[in-house]
């Protein structure tokens, strides 16, 4: 709305000058302190116009946060941000789409009842009748313009709610080029594609290119990286640890630079001994919040002093397949046993009851309440059980000293139990949920990305943990879309894809590209399997 | 959520709130932050709020004031006349209510007091209805409607065992009867939006208010159509035996309160206190009404809280309008007062906290019962309407308020406002006749709002259809200015 | 006679504006909850109303201001059946113009789009460069105007503004929500459903001056309020928008 003259319709070409060459976007120096931490260090980034820029680095690397800084979303602390030669200040997104970048978040900014031209137009309405009305014609034709001359295949009257989500994707892209951004930051786009969504998702980034547009993106995958990359830049701690063409680029070069050491981290750890079966799940069916199945015919069983890892690509039916074990929704068909007994229709109460904790995906919606303090916190799914409850009635002292018990183990700061949840950061939150299911004493732990968002320290304790566990003798069931996690962690490991397992390998004798092949649902020439996938 | 700022994932850096921001940031995060509050501060957001629509109400006294006529102003400013005094309408609000305890031989047994005593006790119960929902939840805003449902089921339940018992056996067996009875009925109405919101997802605030209008005409329906009493005009069933009521220890029995009603209330509110903080069942509501999706994981049944929280706050509203029956009006009578419409800005002003509510009761037990005195003390010409109640005080919400339904006594001559107490005053020295008979500068003025309303008679017998919800004005209006009398029966000419 | 009912009208508009001006200021501006906040302005209105015509009329129901009478066309109300449309009481057409202007802004506008995007995906139309606060404003005051035209209405129809019990309104705003629910958050489907609820009222009512059926009158008076029930029950799951009742926090990241 500020840029009276975007209204009209996309911006072509390229501003300021400037062809294939040279350079679109420059951070120069850019730090980012929040209290307490230091997001970006003195990061220096220079990506050429009608490039490929990936910016490569694990979880917690500083990778968005730079960008958010490039879109304006966030100050930096020093250095400055230079587009196509002139030194910008940006307040909001709005300043830098009126330079010319536009960014595309991992989370859509869509809104679905709407139609894809409608969304594209969004806030830049062609009107008519000195602004009674949308030119609807117009802005139709635009949005058809667009799509052609960069080769996407989008119907300009769908509603966003009824195409996937490849083709939300390139909603977005289209609406950043409505607005005239000749450089797109893409956050983690391939974090929800199938693999063939994104094949063309590079195949667009070839022609947008090919026309001079400028694309950074962000992701933590060394193949994407290679595959679609002109230059690569490497962030680890916040700082860039070096920038390289993505010609000359190996995998172990850029896995080295990513995490800073020899890859692959051997947990050093005793052979597993497992027992009796803890866990079986059979034939499970479960649909989606639409009513899609969500996980398609999965089998599998957890035995005593053993763990079992699900890798895949966020998306492939690891919440829902988790959520029903868990107790948490409804399986559509099959059956999930505890230690021999058929739980499949019982409530959650009841799973708890029979020796099940559960690490949620999301602490801060499911597994905390947020406005209780850590007693009541820690007391969260005991409340009706011994010995924390008898007849209905709640001992607060027991509860207490549970909560202390938690904070002091796991180390939870601030070491106080009367602080509220919401008040601590989310590794400690983390840490005290995870404290709180390992000393349900369980019988089966179901972890679901039970390290996400936590520092590497916390990661390590957690790591730990589960491995006393597994030596204990319990059973876990652990999700994460970590590679090195699952892989170091699982006894038997589990790919999950569309909602139903590839395969089941042997974590040790798996290779990554394995790996990396099965999450994109193929089957590796050489056979990896530990067992049958009952399909 | 990988991003790595991790926002999301609240370990993220929060960024620098800005020096420069403008007033109106500045406030919201003060509002802000004032929502996260701690229970003293919860308790200065309250009194602030009291303070602040206190002050809203003097300006709309005031307001109204300069507006009205009247032969007599306090105040006069050139062409300007104040018809109402504020500072005296507030005198008489807080002191009045408590019968003057300034003045000499002030007891607390004082007539006055005892009302607003027994408007306290009430609001007790549908505040708590209110505040258990809350807590869960859930917007009960079907209180009213409950409360009815349990005054009538009340009712008739020790009309129907009365006969059977007598004496003090009587007492001991047909006052938890009748408490008993309001709880089942109140409950029950109380279940059906449970049970709409459980299993249909029917949102509850739009339910439980046309649930409110329902009570109202069925109960109408069943009283006129099943259970009149035959020797009255007004809707209303048979008298209870005195036996049935609540005994009143020291206070005179003509006052219609009783301490051990009071001590009852209070009873419940340890015991709802008790349930909240000290059961599984408790935490169970708690977790459900903070974060739903937290409490499924922790094994709580959404479904069964929400009806089994809704059926209990019904119960309690129930109770409450037990309670109305077997203490204040020993019968049941079309026209029952909005308590339940009370009680919502009791349990928001309470902080839906059950031992804040029995503070926020008796501060508007003050305020129905001051009000009252408030049409009656202060006396130009016209008497200032009771505008300035402050109510439903959150902080959140700043300044709201109901205003209570304004005296029509406004151009009453002094005559007929004199005749009206002279009459109350009869009225009082026996308390059996109190329902049946009427003043007769009520009654004359109930058949000139009959005559006002024949013209159109079509709109007229749709107000009527549901005076539930504002029933103050029309029960209010037949004995306003008559001081203990606010809840007296509603004349004939509504009906 | 004429010119004071177009004021009463404009000064109804406008004290319903004002009303939903304080729910804007304090929903939006210090993020109230928007159903304590509803209520709040309820339970003000309810006491208010009758409160000014008390201090004005000495009574909770003002004096009688006359009503509009009927505005016939001609020729079109000799049509069969729809005819009733065009020999009717000037706020029917108001309705009408309400409902085919409320459909246009919704949905030809720019500014019915930003209403749309701020109740589905506030943050879209944020980075999209739209002040949702702004949006969200407008919208609020524009739906006090509206109802400010149906008090107004109800006024002029009834002759008198009636102050006593529930008032003349009688919940009318309340079926208001869920007949917009039934009408699927579409004006027109709101007329459609609207329609359905107001029969039902004139139903009831031809049934109690009639007797027919011999079903008490207080009975007969639950009809309308028992069909939301029934409708809210039957259709409580439809979709409402995405962000509805949500506050939003723009620039958080």
């Amino acid at each position: 709305m500020s840029d009276s003259t975007d209204t009209s319709g996309p911006t072509t070409g390229a501003p300021g000058g400037g062809g294939a060459g040279s350079v679109a976007v420059h951070l120069d120096g850019i730090t980012k302190r929040f209290p307490g931490v230091v997001a970006n260090d003195d990061v220096d980034l220079r990506v050429e116009r009608g490039t490929v820029h990936a910016l490569l680095g694990e979880n917690g690397a500083g990778k968005t946060t730079l960008m958010n800084v490039l879109y304006g979303l966030y100050e930096p602390s020093e250095g400055r941000v230079v587009v196509d030669g002139d030194p910008r200040e940006f307040d909001s997104p709005r300043d830098a789409i009126d330079a010319g970048v536009g960014m595309i978040h991992q989370h859509f900014m869509l809104v679905d009842p709407m139609t894809v031209t409608e969304n594209i137009t969004l806030g830049n309405e062609p009107e008519r009748l000195f602004g009674l009305a949308v030119d609807r014609d117009r802005a139709r034709e635009a949005v058809v313009d667009l799509s052609e001359r960069y080769g996407f295949d989008v119907d300009p009257d769908a509603r966003i709610e009824d195409v996937g989500v490849g083709v939300q994707q390139r909603v977005e892209i289209l609406k950043a080029l409505y607005r005239g951004a000749d450089v797109l930051i893409l956050d983690e786009p391939t974090a929800v594609l199938t693999p063939q969504e994104v094949e063309e998702l590079f195949g667009v980034f070839e022609e947008l290119t090919a026309q001079g547009k400028t694309i950074i993106f962000i992701t933590h995958k060394l193949r994407e990286a290679m595959t679609a990359a002109d230059d690569i830049t490497v962030l680890r701690g916040g700082e860039n640890v070096g920038t390289l063409d993505a010609a000359d680029a190996t995998r172990e070069r850029l896995a080295e630079l990513m995490v800073g050491r020899e890859v692959l981290l051997d947990v050093d750890r005793a052979a597993a001994t497992p027992g009796e079966t803890v866990l079986d799940v059979r034939e499970l069916v479960v649909g989606d919040t639409r009513g899609v199945r969500a996980v398609d015919d999965v089998s599998l069983s957890v035995r005593e002093g053993e763990v079992f890892g699900i890798a895949g690509v966020d998306g492939n039916g690891q919440a829902e397949l988790v959520e029903a074990v868990a107790g948490l929704r409804d399986a559509d068909a099959g059956s999930v046993h505890l230690d021999g007994t058929d739980v499949t229709d019982t409530s959650r109460r009841d799973r708890v009851d029979a020796g099940m904790a559960y690490v949620p995906e999301d602490r801060q919606e499911r597994g905390l309440v947020m406005d209780f303090d850590l007693v009541s916190n820690g007391l969260l799914g005991s409340q009706h059980a011994r010995p924390f409850a008898e007849n209905g009635r709640i001992d607060w002292e027991r509860a207490r000293e549970h909560a202390e018990e938690i904070v002091a183990e796991y180390d939870v700061r601030p070491a106080d139990v009367d602080a509220l949840a919401e008040s601590l950061s989310g590794g400690n939150q983390q840490k005290f949920v995870v404290g709180r299911e390992f000393a349900r004493d369980p019988r089966l732990v179901v972890a679901s990305h039970p390290t996400r968002g936590v520092d590497v320290g916390s990661t390590e304790f957690i790591h730990d943990r589960i491995s006393e566990l597994r030596s204990d003798g319990r059973a876990v069931l652990l999700v994460s879309s970590k590679l090195d996690e699952v892989q170091s962690l699982s006894d038997r490991l589990a790919v999950i894809y569309e909602g139903s397992f590839v395969d089941v390998v042997d974590p040790e004798a798996v290779t990554e590209e394995q790996l990396g092949l099965l999450m994109a649902g193929e089957r590796p020439d050489a056979d990896v399997s530990v067992e049958e996938v009952s399909r | 959520m990988s991003a790595d700022g991790g926002r999301g994932d609240g370990d993220g850096p929060v960024e620098d709130t800005d020096a420069g921001t403008s007033w109106p940031d500045r406030l919201r995060e003060y509002a802000v932050s004032m929502a996260g509050a701690s229970a003293g501060e919860r308790l200065f957001i309250a009194l602030a709020a009291i303070v602040l629509s206190m002050l809203v109400g003097t300006v709309i006294v005031v307001a109204g004031g300069l507006v009205a006529t009247c032969r007599t102003p306090v105040l006069t400013v050139a062409d300007l006349t104040l018809c109402y005094d504020p500072v005296a309408v507030y005198d008489r609000l807080f002191f009045g209510a408590l019968g003057d305890p300034l003045s000499e031989g002030w007891s607390p047994l004082n007539a006055q007091f005892a009302v607003t005593l027994r408007e306290t006790t009430i609001l007790v119960f549908t505040g708590l209805s209110v505040a258990l929902a809350f807590r869960a939840g859930i917007f009960n805003i079907g209180t009213q409607g409950q409360l009815v449902v349990g005054a009538l089921g009340s009712a008739l339940t020790v009309l129907w065992a009365a006969p059977a018992l007598s004496g003090v056996a009587g007492t001991v067996v047909l006052i938890p009867l009748g408490l008993l009875a309001g709880a089942v009925g109140g409950g029950f109405y109380g279940a059906i939006p449970g049970v709409l919101k459980a299993y249909a997802e029917a949102n509850e605030v739009i339910t439980t208010i046309m649930l409110n209008f329902v009570a109202v005409l069925v109960v109408r329906y069943l009283v006129s159509d099943h259970f009149q009493d035959p020797g009255s005009q007004a809707i209303q069933t048979a008298s209870l035996p005195e036996y049935a009521r609540f005994p009143s220890l020291f206070f005179d029995p003509r006052l219609n309160f009783s301490l051990v009603a009071l001590a009852f209330a209070l009873a419940v509110v340890g015991g709802v206190y008790y349930l909240l903080s000290h059961t599984s069942y408790g935490f169970d509501l708690r977790t459900a009404g903070l974060q739903p999706a937290a409490a499924e994981y922790g094994g709580v049944d959404s479904a069964r809280t929400v009806v089994t929280s809704l059926t209990l706050s019904g119960a309690l509203g129930g109770v409450g309008g037990a309670v109305y029956v077997l203490m204040v009006l020993g019968k049941f009578q079309r026209g029952v007062p909005s308590y339940g419409f009370d009680g919502i800005t009791v349990s928001i002003l309470a902080g839906n906290n059950p031992i804040g509510a029995v503070f926020a009761a008796f501060l508007f037990g003050v305020l129905q019962s001051g009000s009252s005195v408030v049409d009656f003390a202060t006396r130009p010409t016209t008497s200032p309407p009771t505008a300035a109640r402050p109510s439903n005080a959150t902080a959140r919400a700043a300044a709201s308020g109901t205003v209570s339904a304004p005296s029509r006594g406004g151009r009453w001559s002094r005559s007929r406002r004199w005749r009206c107490w002279r009459c109350w005053a009869s009225l009082r020295s026996s308390r059996r006749s109190r329902g049946s008979g009427s003043c007769s500068a009520s009654s004359s003025r109930s058949r000139r709002s009959r005559r006002r309303s024949g013209g159109r008679s079509r709109s007229s017998s749709r107000q009527s259809a549901a005076s539930s919800p504002r029933s103050r004005a029309s029960s209010t209006s037949g004995s306003r200015g008559c001081s203990s009398s606010r809840r007296s029966p509603p004349s004939t000419a509504h009906t | 006679m004429t010119g004071s009912l177009l004021a009463g009208l404009l000064i109804g508009v406008l004290a319903s504006t004002v009303l939903a001006a304080v729910f804007a200021v304090v929903c939006i501006e210090f993020r109230a909850d928007q159903i304590i906040a509803g209520l709040a302005i309820w339970l003000i209105a309810l006491g208010l109303a009758p409160f000014a015509s008390q201090v004005v009329y000495g009574s909770p129901n003002t004096d009688g201001v006359g009503t509009l009478g009927t505005w016939t066309a001609p020729v079109l109300a000799d049509i069969p059946l729809l005819g009733a449309l065009f020999d009717a009481a000037p706020p029917v057409y108001l309705m009408f113009v309400a409902v085919i202007g409320g459909w246009y802004v919704l949905n030809r506008t720019a500014f019915g789009r930003w209403v749309r995007a701020a109740g589905e995906n506030p943050r879209a139309l944020d980075t999209a460069g739209v002040d949702v606060s702004r949006v969200r404003y407008a919208a609020v005051l524009l739906s006090g105007v509206l109802s400010g035209f149906g008090g107004a209405a109800l006024a002029f129809n009834i002759g008198q503004f009636t102050g006593n019990g529930a008032t003349m309104v009688n919940g009318k705003g309340f079926i208001a929500i869920v007949a917009y629910l039934f009408g699927n958050y579409n004006p027109v489907g709101a007329l459609g459903s609207t329609m359905l609820f107001a029969s039902l009222d004139a139903i009831q009512l031809r049934l109690q001056t009639q007797q027919i059926l011999g079903v008490p009158n207080s009975l007969v008076q639950t009809i309308p309020f028992v069909a939301v029930i029934v409708v809210l029950a039957l259709v409580g799951r439809t979709q409402i928008p995405e962000a509805a009742g949500e506050h939003y926090e723009s620039g958080e990241e």
